[in-house]
């Protein structure tokens, strides 16, 4: 028992170094891809990537040693608390994928609606008037600003053939 | 070609005739400024089959008319949720939204639209009158200056980075990284594109601007109910006391809107500048000449109005090699070259003997655009500030619709909304670990821009760095940049020095 309070008073540095490890992967990776290229295609990524390796380094460098040193503890408290908002932001970038991956197939107007429907239900609303109307509105002035007026071609699914139907497009 | 009274005088008159015109111009402009991903550029490509049948005055004074109101759009999300609608407002978010969370949303967007529309004004009357000379100093600038003036930019990653310059440093650093991914400048080899053909052209800006700072902060706004807390106390009406408020901040920094507008147009006017490095380069360079620079970041007047002053400083400095050598500043210029040249106008030194309505038409129209803005959008500040009092449970889903669709519109591709949601990602591991997401932008907008003028110098100079102090004006702008480095330390031992003489 007395042992986990302590673990709680050290400080979590584990989101910290979430960043640094992407960026210590991302420069590997880069390094790997400009490897046979001639100069002047890597001059300036070599020195950037040298420079971002070394801060890098150091960051983790100092983080370790203050784990080993017992300051710090290796959570990810900075991320995943308040937990409720953890499973809000899960289920919005969830949605934003579903989204993405069907709105060819269902079209930008109904994509929009049920995509914002559904995230507006994910942060607590249950009001079924409120989960209808306000993305209809939403994706109807994205279709009006976007389609009609600037003439973006954003997929097209039964509602924007519908309203294509009814103004005689 | 001197100052001709009449002749502005009749083409004062003229652009008033155009008001109808100007009027719908502005409007769009604000609207498409303000969301991410449908930039002037965009707007005038779309639109190009109706200016090209207006006649050539008419089109030209709504392209003119509608890109400098989207310079002015782009700051409202910036400052009101931490969202800006182009790269060149990224600066603004950095006091802009903090101003809005402490409750000074109306004062904030005040200072931005008067920067805005009276820094446009006075570049666009400065231009007007020094037009010849200014065409002039776009030929002095070559690769060797631009790698120094691209600098002056990326300090602003140390500059920002008050609580921990190593966590800035590698958010800066890991930007730069990300810029370099795509073809290579010179044999068009790809680098780091992860087997993707759509980030050979390099990482689009526009889903990187909205993952970074779009998504992830409505990622982090899930936490609130609201965005400014308001402590169980009912929210208070916005009142025109707030709007007078910001009229006399922008009054009290007079000086400063003029100078940073200055630096937006002689970084407009070099072609492949824009206004993100223009914004951020005035930031810098206010930051460095203030008094309190310590309160920057922390939602200070002065740290909107540099930024906006000077995206929109860029607008007259954008038009001037067009007009004067037929060389478009940005790609929005060149959208408007298109239109002159369709209808047979000879862009060039000619153009102000043979056309000087035309030439000197367009700096006028730009001014009456400006003072259409300041007259129309200042008491509008009010009722837009109110957005911050919509409960985050319909703000976040709208942001995240709007916003993915910009990230789809800009080119067409759904790759970029799965990258903006990626940035989405990294930009909230960012934020919630104190990585600052806008040392990832400057990066990302600066990493390539800079690459391009630093191996140009380097192929010129056959290898030989020294190719970088070669040229008096390049070693004049090392010199400020010394000196934009120095200037913070020294004043800050002094303070140091003046603490410890009056502990002891």
């Amino acid at each position: 028992m007395r042992g986990s309070e302590a673990d709680r008073e050290r400080k979590a540095i584990g989101a910290d170094l979430v960043i640094p490890l992407l960026a210590l992967a991302f420069a590997l990776y880069f390094f790997s891809s400009i490897w046979n290229l001639v100069w002047e295609a890597k001059a300036n990524g070599v020195v950037i990537g040298t420079i971002l390796l070394v801060l890098v380094g150091i960051q983790l460098g100092r983080s370790f040693w203050g784990v080993w040193q017992g300051r710090y503890r290796l959570g990810f408290d900075d991320l995943i608390e308040p937990s409720g908002a953890l499973f809000r932001r899960i289920a919005l970038v969830s949605l934003l994928v579903l989204f993405v991956a069907t709105f060819h197939l269902v079209g930008t107007v109904a994509g929009l609606i049920l995509g914002m429907g559904s995230m507006m239900f994910v942060l607590g609303q249950r009001d079924w008037r409120w989960l209808i109307g306000l993305p209809s509105i939403i994706a109807l002035t994205i279709h009006l600003l976007f389609v009609v007026f600037l003439g973006a071609r954003l997929p097209a699914g039964p509602i924007e053939q519908g309203i294509r139907l009814l103004i005689g497009g | 070609m001197g100052w001709d009274t009449a002749l502005f005088v009749g083409l004062l008159g003229h652009s008033l005739g155009l008001l109808w015109i100007i009027v719908p111009a502005v409007l769009l402009g604000i609207v498409v400024g303000a969301i991410p991903g449908f930039s002037a550029q965009n707007t005038l490509i779309i639109l190009l089959p109706v200016t090209l049948t207006m006649d050539v005055d008419t089109a030209l004074t709504f392209m003119v008319a509608l890109y400098c109101a989207t310079h002015l759009g782009s700051g409202i999300p910036a400052i009101l949720v931490n969202m800006p609608g182009t790269g060149g407002a990224a600066a603004t978010c950095l006091d802009g939204y903090p101003m809005t969370q402490k409750g000074k949303a109306q004062q904030a967007l005040v200072v931005c639209f008067i920067a805005s529309t009276v820094g446009g004004l006075i570049t666009s009357m400065a231009t007007l009158a020094l037009l010849p000379h200014l065409a002039q100093m776009g030929l002095y600038l070559r690769s060797v200056e631009m790698v120094v003036i691209m600098l002056f930019g990326l300090v602003l990653i140390a500059a920002i980075a008050a609580k921990d310059l190593l966590k800035a440093l590698i958010a800066g650093f890991f930007g730069l990284l990300i810029g370099v991914i795509g073809t290579d400048h010179i044999y068009a080899t790809p680098r780091a594109t992860f087997g993707f053909l759509e980030l050979y052209d390099g990482v689009p800006l526009i889903p990187a601007l909205i993952g970074l700072f779009a998504i992830s902060e409505a990622l982090m706004m899930v936490e609130e109910k609201m965005l400014v807390r308001t402590d169980g106390k009912p929210s208070r009406a916005a009142q025109w006391k707030e709007t007078i408020e910001g009229v006399q901040l922008s009054i009290k920094h007079w000086w400063q809107i003029v100078w940073t507008a200055f630096i937006g147009l002689f970084i407009g006017i070099i072609p492949g500048a824009g206004a993100s490095i223009a914004s951020f380069v005035a930031y810098q360079q206010s930051r460095m000449f203030s008094k309190t620079p310590e309160l920057y970041g922390t939602g200070h007047p002065q740290g909107v109005i540099a930024p906006e002053a000077a995206n929109n400083g860029v607008t007259s400095g954008t038009l001037v090699p067009l007009m004067a050598i037929g060389v478009p500043g940005g790609s929005t210029a060149a959208v408007m070259m298109v239109v002159l040249q369709y209808h047979g106008v000879v862009l060039g030194p000619r153009l102000f003997t043979d056309q000087p309505l035309l030439a000197y038409g367009i700096f006028v129209s730009m001014c009456v655009s400006y003072l259409v803005m300041l007259l129309t959008i200042v008491p509008l500040a009010r009722y837009m500030s109110q957005v911050v009092l919509i409960p985050t449970q319909y703000l976040v889903p709208s942001i995240l619709s709007l916003t993915i669709i910009g990230a789809f519109a800009n080119r067409g591709y759904a790759f970029d909304m799965a990258l903006a949601i990626v940035f989405g990602v990294i930009g909230f591991i960012a934020r919630k670990t104190n990585y600052h997401v806008t040392a990832i932008l400057i990066g990302i907008i600066l990493g390539p821009l800079f690459e391009q003028y630093f191996v140009r110098s380097l192929r010129i100079g056959q290898g030989d760095l020294m190719i970088l102090f070669s040229s008096t004006l390049g070693n004049v702008l090392w010199a400020f940049l010394a000196l934009s480095l120095l200037l913070p330390w020294l004043r800050t031992r002094q303070q140091r020095r003046a603490t410890a003489k009056e502990a002891n």
